[in-house]
Order: structure tokens, then C-alpha cells, then sequence
């Protein structure tokens, strides 16, 4: 699969991107919304942290919604965020908070995709 | 003489007795002639009706006349013009006449012009038989007598009003007219000369106009500024005869010009030192030369004027003394002592006797180093010793007393009577204890209001946690499943092993920041400028306030520094920010604002955070300050309650208050720092 990893945070996205290509996986990195929108290809999954500058992970989640239904979205956040609350966790939209382990990851991974499918 | 023709027409001769008497009579007329020419009474001989036979030469010189010849035949009576004095002259006659004596006063204009006063003797003139021929009348001139007894009596009136404390204007009022009544046609004033020396000041003016007293206030003292300002300028009288040539009335000559002033006498007024207090003036409306009598008049007024003066401003110094003495004792002092230079005890007084610590005897007469414990009586004397030499004022700390019973004191020690020293002791205990509480309050306000900040942080800081270990378990998790794979990514392995040490030590570093937030410390007063602080505390927000979708509109002019503790103050401009980032969650984005500003008005510096969320329910107001009271669904409710705290720590006050146009308002007040609390 080819992901898109979308946290302004270096280390992290450096990481993420590293534990994914080792589960095998095609990635795509990027540092805010703004920049993933620009990229035109279509990837399987994004991976965004719902914290980030400009266009939050929640914001960029309805635009791809809007745009395809569904797509796959899995959201992280590092914290105990205030904007947690704002989130209806729709089924389809797992939500993994840090750190998390690979497999909780894989977990929602494979949520947010099985939803994917079943639309 | 008619007399004695007369007399001896009506005789007869014969008698030898007689024939002597009748040989000593022109010699003794003629002595009585003489007499009569040389003295300087007015003498008159009547006939028994009273008519004018003789007048002497000093009754010519007063009537203006040469020779009494036009006057004979006239009555007594007929010489004045006042009807009561005619009727008393007339009394006095009759009285004569019967073998009595008469007298009257009366005031008549003498030839030139002068009105005098005059006390008539009439008598009677008897031949040898005891019967009543003619009436002599004497006129004394006691003008002299009477003005000088007028003017005792209104000296005496003056100096009376002085005494018992008359307000100075009414004095040199009564005064004035109490000199001008001795001349006629004359205008009096006094000036006072101001404290700085070259000011003139009204004093009194009772006669002069009001548009000239006006002029003249005011105006400086000089050698060429007039007569008063000239004399208090020079320290001497100054007689102008003639306003119009004068030199010294130059530049004020335009002014006495248009009220008719022609003649100005003035004396300066001196104190017992010598310094010059004011003036005293004559003025006349035509050029004149004082006369003797005037100008003894004008020295007898100043010295008057002097006293009062004087009287007035001992007065003055007396109130202002007394009010000191006031001052001193308001401070009510529990306890005064009178000692010596040397710190031997003179005198006491205790408010309270039951709060002396030893009997009088005990330290009277003795040394304070015999009766206080050494390190305080050294300091004691120390200080006595400083004030009696130089006059200054010393406030002296110390405390006395045991282990479980230690009193403090605050002795403020001023020199007093040229060479004692009086010690105004004050038991500070009480106010010593509070300031320690104080003291130990703030500490424990520094140390909660750190916790605090963890607390509210709390968010900030798991996030900060949350990103290095996030990295660490990835890296790490990702080597494990590499190391399952062939051929083996070394290259990549070690890259991922450098990001876990790498991330490991960022993790580290966020739990120093939370060690150092934690550690104990004590407030730091600093000179602050609220608008940095704000401005600083909004950087930090930053990222929050950005992931929340809020719009700051800042005002941070630069403020009036205050004094306090610069972490804690950005604290309480986090919390508040936060506080309103959270109000506005269920704001729509779009209408997210936060406006965040610092002015400075009346002693304060106020910072204000403004919201535009649902406000603040009706009654909690002043809740909302209170600890673990929480409109949010997270944090512990403590972070208004600890704001609040430090705000009341640095002397200010917080409140909350809901906008008109919706959402509420922190106001903060902070007190701007005296400027000689600020040092750099």
C-alpha cells in the first residue's frame, strides 16, 4: 500500500515513515496538509496527526471525505487535546494516539481500510 | 492802660496807706503788662459783661491779628461760632462774674488754618475791696496734650488687639486709622514684604483705592521702585515730598498720578534680627515736607505695625510647630524615652504601664548599655550618638526578649531640645510576623503556582513527551521487524538506532524543563514590563492557539514597569489565554477571537483578556476564582484560583467581568512600581 504520512513534527514523521516501509509499505511523507494537497496522487491510506499547522488532521480528513467517501484516513494525536473532543470518531476513522505501538497502528490500519472496502 | 486810668478816676486820694499802695500799682501793672506779652497763652481782660478790653500778643498771633483795637467791645462769647461753646463761654463768664471761676474748651482754627484745641480759664479780677472789677481769661493751646492722649488710647486699643490675637489686617486696619486720625488729609498703608524677600505684599490699606492697592501687590522691591519698595529695599525711610519730580517713582509715577498721589513718606518695618517685614507709608494728595511731630508718628506706627507683625508670624510658627509635635504623636508610640547624648536615661512615657519591662529605677539615670542587652544597646547608643551630632533622623530595628518569647521593636530617634535625644519606640511584633507570613506565603504561592503551570501545561507537556517516544517506539519497532528481514539493511538499521538515542535525549531534555518547574524557588521581584511578559506568554500559546483556530488581536504598548516575579506573571497571562481558547471551543472557528491588551491609568497597569465564548454564568463571577471550580471537562480548576494568588502576591487584583457584546473579560490589575524601588 502506499501511505501518506502527514505530522509536522520531524522525528516522528521520520519514524513513522521508517516503521511502515519495514511493514513493507510504500510512504509518502509530508510536513503540513497544505503541502500533502499539493501532491495529486491518490494514496491508499494517510496517516495525519490531528495537530498541525495551518489545516488541521481533523479539516483534512473531511476534505478527503468529501472528495472520496471513502477514503482512508487513520489519525494520531500527542495529547490529551481539547480538539479530541471535537472528534466524532466515526467508524472508519480510528484514531491512535502516541506513542503507539506497531501493532495498534497495524490495528487501525486495517479499520480504516476494511471500511474502505465495505462502502 | 484804660485799667488803670479807670481805676484811678474813681479814687480819691487821701489816705497815706493807700497812696502807696496807689505809688506799687503802675509798677505792678507793669509786671502784669509783661507777663502777660511774654507767655504763650492767649490773654484776655474782659470787662463784667464779659466784653474783650485786652488781648496779648499771643492771643493776636493766634487770631491772625496785629493789634486787638478792631476786637474791643466784643463779648467772649461772640469769638466762636459753635453755639454750645458760645453758651459755655458765656457760663463760664457768669461764673467770673460772681466771684467764681469758669472753664470750657474749645477747638478754633488758628490764622493758619490749623484746627487746635484750647482749655479757657476765666477768673475774676478784684480790686482791693474784694469786689469784682473785670474777668480775666486765659487760653491754653493743649492740642499737643489732647492729640497725644488720642493717641495713646488708640495705641492702647492696638496693642490690645494685638495681645489677644486679632487677625493681623484688622490690626494695621485699626492702626492706620488710628494715624491718620492724627493728621488730616492723610492716607496711611502697610505693606508686608514676602518670605523671599523681594515680593510686596498688601498689609492694610483702609484709605487708599482699591485699583492702586491692586497695582501694587505683587511688584518687587528695588532701588528705584517708589517709596516703600525703595525703603524695604534699602532699609531706610524714604521721604518723596513730590510724586511728580521724584526719581524713585519713575516707573510707578504714571500710577500715583491717576489716584491723585502727590506725597509718600515710608519707614521700613524691621524685626528684632533686623530683617525687613514691611512698610510703613503716609501718603497726601498734595507735595508735602513732613513736619517733626509727622515723622515721629510714622516711627511710633512702624514699631507698632512691627509688633503686630511679628506677633503674627511667632503665631504662625507656633501652629506649624505645634502641628509636627501632632504628627509625632499620632504615630502613637508605645513607649518614649528622654536620654542623654550619651544614652543615659533623663525620662520616659508609657502609653500602657503594664507594658514597661522594668521599673523606672531600674533605668533612670543609668546608661542604656547597663540596662539593654550589649548588641542592642551598642546599636542603640551608636545611633543616639549619630543624632545628636548631625540633627538627622534614625529608625532603629531590634528585638528583645527570649527564645520563645522574642519581641521586635522600632525605635525612631530625633534629636530634641538642642542636646537630648528622644527615643519613640514602637512594638513591631506583630507586623514583623505578618510580613514573615507574608513572605513565606509568597514562597508557597511561587512553589503551588509552579505545580500549577505543570498542571495546566499538562496538555503541552504529554504532547511534548508524546512526540520523542512516539519516535523512539517507531524507530525502534521498525529496526525489530528489519532485523527480520533479508538481506539485512544495516545502513538503515543504525539510522533508526541514531533516531532512538537521538529522540531519547529530546525526551530528556522536556523532563529537565518539568525538574526545573518543579524545584522550589523563591519569587524573584524584578522591575517587570507587563507588555514583554504578555507578549512573551503569547509567543508560547502560539501553537495551541494556532491548532485551536484563534484569532489574537494584541495591544502591547510599552508599560510602566511593576515589580514582580517575571515567570509567575506570564503564568497568570498563559492561564488566562488559555482559559479563553477554551471558552471559544464551541465557537465557530471563523469567530474565534481573543484580544489581549495592557494600559496603564491611575497607579495600575491593567491586562486584559477578552473572549468572544458564552461568557460567564450569571453569579460566577467571582466563582470561577475559586480552586477545582472548572467549566472545562479537563484540568483541575486551579489555574484562575493560582492566578489570582500570585496577581493578590504582587499587590494587584484580578476579576472577571462579562462583555456586552458577548463572551467575558479578565482584568488584571498590577500596582506601577514607586521609582525609587527600582534600581538597575
Amino acid at each position: 500500500m502506499t501511505f501518506a504520512v502527514v505530522d509536522d513534527d520531524d522525528d516522528v514523521r521520520k519514524a513513522l515513515s521508517r516503521l511502515l516501509r519495514a511493514m513493507g509499505h510504500d510512504v509518502r511523507a509530508f510536513a503540513s496538509a497544505e503541502d500533502f494537497e499539493a501532491e495529486p496522487a491518490v494514496m491508499d491510506c494517510t496517516i495525519v496527526d490531528v495537530r498541525l499547522p495551518g489545516l488541521n488532521g481533523l479539516e483534512l480528513r473531511e476534505r478527503l471525505r468529501s472528495r472520496n467517501a471513502s477514503a482512508a484516513v487513520v489519525l494520531i494525536t500527542g495529547d490529551g487535546d481539547p480538539l479530541s473532543r471535537d472528534i466524532a470518531p466515526s467508524v472508519g476513522t480510528p484514531l491512535v494516539t502516541k506513542p503507539f505501538d506497531a501493532d495498534a497502528l497495524a490495528r487501525a490500519i486495517a479499520q480504516a481500510t476494511s471500511t474502505q472496502n465495505s462502502v | 492802660m484804660n485799667r488803670d486810668d479807670r481805676v484811678l478816676a474813681d479814687r480819691t486820694p487821701g489816705d497815706r496807706g493807700e497812696l502807696r499802695a496807689h505809688a506799687a500799682l503802675p509798677q505792678a501793672e507793669e509786671l502784669n503788662r509783661r507777663i502777660a506779652e511774654s507767655i504763650g497763652d492767649c490773654v484776655k481782660i474782659l470787662d463784667l459783661d464779659g466784653r474783650l478790653l485786652y488781648l496779648n500778643s499771643a492771643g493776636q498771633r493766634t487770631l491772625g491779628i496785629t493789634d486787638h483795637g478792631a476786637l474791643l467791645n466784643q463779648p467772649l462769647a461772640g469769638f466762636f461760632d459753635d453755639s454750645d461753646v458760645r453758651a459755655a463761654a458765656e457760663d463760664a463768664v457768669a461764673q467770673a462774674r460772681d466771684g467764681g471761676s469758669g472753664r470750657f474748651q474749645y477747638v478754633m482754627r488758628t490764622a493758619s488754618g490749623e484746627a487746635k484745641w484750647w482749655d479757657a480759664v476765666v477768673t475774676p479780677i478784684t480790686d482791693r475791696s474784694g469786689a469784682v472789677v473785670q474777668l480775666l481769661g486765659i487760653s491754653r493751646d493743649i492740642t499737643e496734650r489732647r492729640q497725644e492722649e488720642a493717641f495713646r488710647t488708640a495705641q492702647h486699643q492696638v496693642l490690645e488687639m494685638i495681645a489677644t490675637g486679632s487677625a493681623l489686617p484688622a490690626v494695621l486696619d485699626r492702626l492706620i486709622r488710628l494715624v491718620e486720625n492724627q493728621c488730616e488729609g492723610m492716607l496711611c498703608t502697610v505693606l508686608l514684604l514676602d518670605e523671599n524677600g523681594t515680593t510686596v505684599r498688601h498689609g492694610a490699606a483702609p484709605s487708599l483705592p482699591a485699583d492702586y492697592v491692586d497695582a501694587i501687590e505683587g511688584s518687587s522691591i528695588g532701588p528705584r521702585a517708589g517709596s516703600c519698595g525703595t525703603a524695604m529695599y534699602l532699609g531706610e525711610r524714604v521721604i518723596v515730598t513730590d510724586i511728580l519730580t521724584d526719581p524713585l517713582w519713575e516707573d510707578y509715577r504714571e500710577l500715583a498720578q491717576r489716584f491723585g498721589l502727590r506725597a509718600c513718606w515710608s519707614t521700613p518695618i524691621f524685626s528684632p534680627q533686623r530683617t525687613v517685614l514691611g512698610a510703613f507709608a503716609m501718603y497726601y494728595h498734595e507735595p508735602r515736607v513732613p513736619r517733626a511731630d509727622e515723622l515721629r508718628l510714622i516711627e511710633t506706627a512702624a514699631d507698632i505695625a512691627r509688633i503686630a507683625i511679628e506677633q503674627r508670624r511667632a503665631y504662625q510658627a507656633l501652629r506649624h510647630s505645634e502641628a509636627r509635635v501632632q504628627a509625632i504623636l499620632r504615630a502613637i508610640p508605645d513607649w518614649m524615652f528622654l536620654l542623654t547624648v550619651d544614652g543615659v536615661f533623663l525620662d520616659y512615657h508609657v502609653k500602657d504601664v503594664s507594658k514597661l519591662h522594668a521599673p523606672p529605677a531600674a533605668f533612670l539615670n543609668r546608661n542604656v548599655r547597663e540596662v539593654l542587652p550589649p548588641p542592642v544597646a551598642e546599636t542603640l547608643a551608636q545611633a543616639f550618638a549619630r543624632v545628636g551630632a548631625s540633627d538627622e533622623d534614625e529608625r532603629v530595628e531590634y528585638t528583645l526578649g527570649s527564645e520563645d518569647d522574642e519581641r521586635c521593636f522600632e525605635a525612631w530617634i530625633v534629636r530634641c531640645d538642642g542636646d537630648k535625644i528622644l527615643s519613640i519606640v514602637k512594638d513591631i511584633t506583630a507586623r514583623k510576623r505578618a510580613q514573615l507570613e507574608l513572605d513565606a506565603q509568597r514562597r508557597q504561592v511561587a512553589h503551588l503556582s509552579r505545580v500549577a503551570y505543570l498542571v495546566e501545561l499538562s496538555g503541552t507537556l504529554a504532547h511534548e513527551l508524546s512526540q520523542p517516544l512516539a519516535a523512539v517506539l517507531s524507530n525502534a519497532q521498525a529496526a525489530r521487524l528489519m532485523l527480520d528481514r533479508t538481506p539485512l539493511d544495516v545502513d538503515e538499521m543504525r539510522a533508526a538506532l541514531d533516531d532512538v538515542i537521538k529522540s531519547d535525549k529530546r525526551a530528556g531534555a522536556v523532563i529537565d524543563r518539568l525538574r526545573a518547574l518543579l524545584r522550589k524557588g523563591d519569587a524573584t521581584l524584578q522591575p517587570v514590563d507587563v507588555s514583554d511578559v504578555a507578549r512573551e506568554a503569547i509567543d508560547l500559546a502560539y501553537g495551541e492557539l494556532m491548532s485551536r483556530r484563534v484569532a489574537v488581536k494584541s495591544s502591547f504598548p510599552p508599560m510602566p514597569l511593576v515589580l514582580g516575579d517575571r515567570v509567575q506573571l506570564q503564568q497568570v497571562v498563559l492561564n488566562l489565554v488559555l482559559n479563553a481558547c477554551d471558552a471559544m471551543t464551541n465557537t465557530q472557528p471563523t469567530q474565534r477571537q481573543l484580544v489581549v491588551s495592557t494600559t496603564a491609568n491611575d497607579g495600575f497597569v491593567e491586562l486584559a483578556v477578552s473572549d468572544c465564548g458564552p461568557g460567564i454564568p450569571d453569579g460566577e463571577l467571582e466563582r470561577v476564582f475559586e480552586p477545582f471550580v472548572t467549566f472545562r471537562e479537563q484540568g483541575l480548576g486551579l489555574g484562575l484560583a493560582i492566578s489570582r494568588s500570585i496577581v493578590t502576591a504582587h499587590s494587584g487584583s484580578i476579576r472577571a467581568e462579562n462583555n456586552v457584546d458577548g463572551g467575558a473579560t479578565f482584568r488584571c490589575l498590577l500596582p506601577i512600581a514607586a521609582p525609587e524601588s527600582i534600581e538597575t
